[in-house]
């Protein structure tokens, strides 16, 4: 079971502002994200839950960030581009074993 | 044979709980049977229907209900597309691309705890708009044939496509593939063997008339 | 979120057939998705209205038509027969809806009567024939309408009526006839 870690407030703010990233999806399971998607829209108001999910494990920590990109640079390179600045941040928010950086592209929008 | 009753006349020959008398108001027929037979176009003809001033009346009553019906529905239609457009981005922002995802398809990265990887869906997108940045062409179903997950495995893509009447389909198919070779290099780190690019309709220019009804 | 989502389509796509649009749908393409929303998202919104008798829940019943057809838009083989697909979707969600309604509110309101019998002669001068379907149909019982609505918006055959509801095909024939039977009286009544 994941739990909030105190250096995952930032998170999506921190992604966001990667050059390349164009959208940030909640990266949860999809049964945590459509159910709180289906409270959010029954309570009409913003997803609470961060969108880049992470979680404490036996082996370290783990984080998922699903992104859109935009088209001026390759998957590879945005995606790396998210999974270096998240390792930096954990680095200096007390540098905690990690176990897993995950980075999903969700979607490419070729199209200005 | 529509004047030999005049067509004001009412129409009443019926009771709700009794079959027999609306039988025998209808020349032994019901009011489901000539509602049957507006369904089949009045075909085969039925004299017993045709000549019965009686049935007359009544299917003339059904027809006005059937037009009474069809104004009703065109109206409502018309007042929903006069609503504003939040419903539909409600619709929208409730949908997630989750469903569509497919499988993950890796991407490389020098870090041993770095997994990185880019959603079937994603490259479906990929494939899908490149297709509609060439001309009179567009893009339905695209599948990514075999084991994507394992970086280096070849595989293949099949693309349906519809091609407008008039184009040269050898031609546009070459530059199809080619503009998607291209996408899949930058955006995907596959190895793919072939693009099978299958033309499977014709049709005429899109016809907003036809279908449309919004604005 | 993408902004993608909330352009207006001004894309060729707005001019694609169903099955265009249900195939790139079905591959996820939120476009051609929203496409046929605009399409076929007003005569969802009418029978849902129709068959609840109320447009309170319209909207609601909708939405979540649209989004489970997106989640399954995958299993629609023919991409041709997506309105009548879609049309399906809406019917179950709108009966579903009625049914948890009766549940909550514990009472059969199958025969209710029509709101106090209005004089149709009185109100026939000041409404025009489609207005005065509209009242009628909205006052027909529950069931009547529902089959009705089925019928003649959804367009479902009588057996997948009776699928649809659970009801013996008789029955729905039975219920059928007079809604039509009432209807036709009625229409009579304001000439």
């Amino acid at each position: 079971m994941s739990t909030v870690l105190p250096f995952t407030e930032q998170l999506d703010a921190l992604v966001r502002q990667v050059p390349g990233v164009e959208a940030l999806y909640p990266a949860g399971s999809i049964v945590a994200v459509v159910l709180t998607a289906t409270l959010d829209a029954a309570a009409h108001r913003a997803p609470a839950a961060p969108l880049v999910h992470s979680a404490q494990q036996a082996d370290g920590v783990r984080i998922t960030a699903k992104i859109g990109i935009g088209a001026a640079e390759s998957s590879a390179e945005v995606s790396g581009r998210v999974h270096d600045a998240i390792a930096e941040h954990l680095r200096q928010a007390g540098d905690p074993p990690v176990a897993q950086i995950t980075v999903i592209v969700a979607s490419v929008r070729l199209s200005a | 044979m529509t004047e030999l009753t005049p067509a004001n006349r009412r129409f009443l020959a019926f009771d709700l709980d009794d079959t027999e008398r609306e039988q025998a108001g209808l020349n032994g027929h019901t009011i489901e049977q000539l509602s049957d037979y507006l369904d089949r176009g009045r075909s085969p003809a039925d004299p017993s229907i045709d000549d019965s001033p009686d049935c007359d009346i009544a299917l003339r009553g059904l027809e006005r209900l059937r037009r009474s019906h069809k104004a009703l529905l065109e109206r409502d239609l018309e007042r929903e597309s006069l609503r504003d457009d939040s419903w539909v981005s409600s619709i929208l922002k409730n949908i997630t691309l989750e469903a569509h995802a497919g499988r993950e398809i890796p991407l490389t990265h020098p870090s041993p705890t770095a997994r990185l990887v880019v959603t079937e869906g994603a490259v479906r997108g990929v494939l899908r708009e490149t297709g509609d940045r060439v001309q009179n062409v567009f893009v339905g179903r695209c599948v990514l044939v075999g084991d994507v997950s394992v970086p280096g495995t070849p595989i293949s893509i099949a693309v349906d496509v519809t091609v407008f009447p008039g184009e040269n389909i050898p031609l546009l198919a070459e530059q199809l593939r080619h503009a998607m070779y291209v996408a899949l290099g930058k955006y995907t780190e596959l190895v793919v063997a072939t693009i099978d690019i299958t033309v499977s309709d014709l049709q005429a220019p899109p016809d907003a008339s036809a279908q449309n009804k919004e604005h | 979120m993408p902004g993608t989502l909330r352009e207006q389509v001004a894309s060729p796509l707005a001019g694609a057939t169903d099955q265009m649009l249900a195939d790139r749908a079905a591959d996820g393409d939120l476009r051609a998705f929203e496409v046929l929303v605009r399409r076929y998202g007003p005569l969802m919104r009418v029978y849902a209205a129709r068959v609840l008798g109320s447009n309170d829940e319209t909207d609601d019943v909708v939405q979540e038509s649209f989004i489970t057809a997106w989640q399954h838009l995958g299993t629609l083989d023919d991409g041709s027969a997506v309105k009548s697909w879609l049309m399906r979707i809406v019917s179950r969600k709108s009966i579903d809806r009625l049914r948890a309604r009766r549940q909550h509110v514990n009472i059969d309101d199958t025969d209710a009567p029509a709101p106090d019998h209005h004089a149709p002669h009185a109100l026939a001068e000041a409404e025009s024939q489609t207005e005065a379907l509209a009242r009628v149909l909205a006052a027909l019982p529950e069931d009547q309408r529902r089959c009705w609505t089925l019928r003649e918006l959804a367009e479902y055959s009588y057996g997948d009526i009776a699928a649809e509801l659970n009801l013996p095909l008789s029955t729905v024939r039975g219920l059928l006839a007079r809604a039509r039977k009432t209807l036709l009286r009625e229409m009579e009544e304001w000439r």
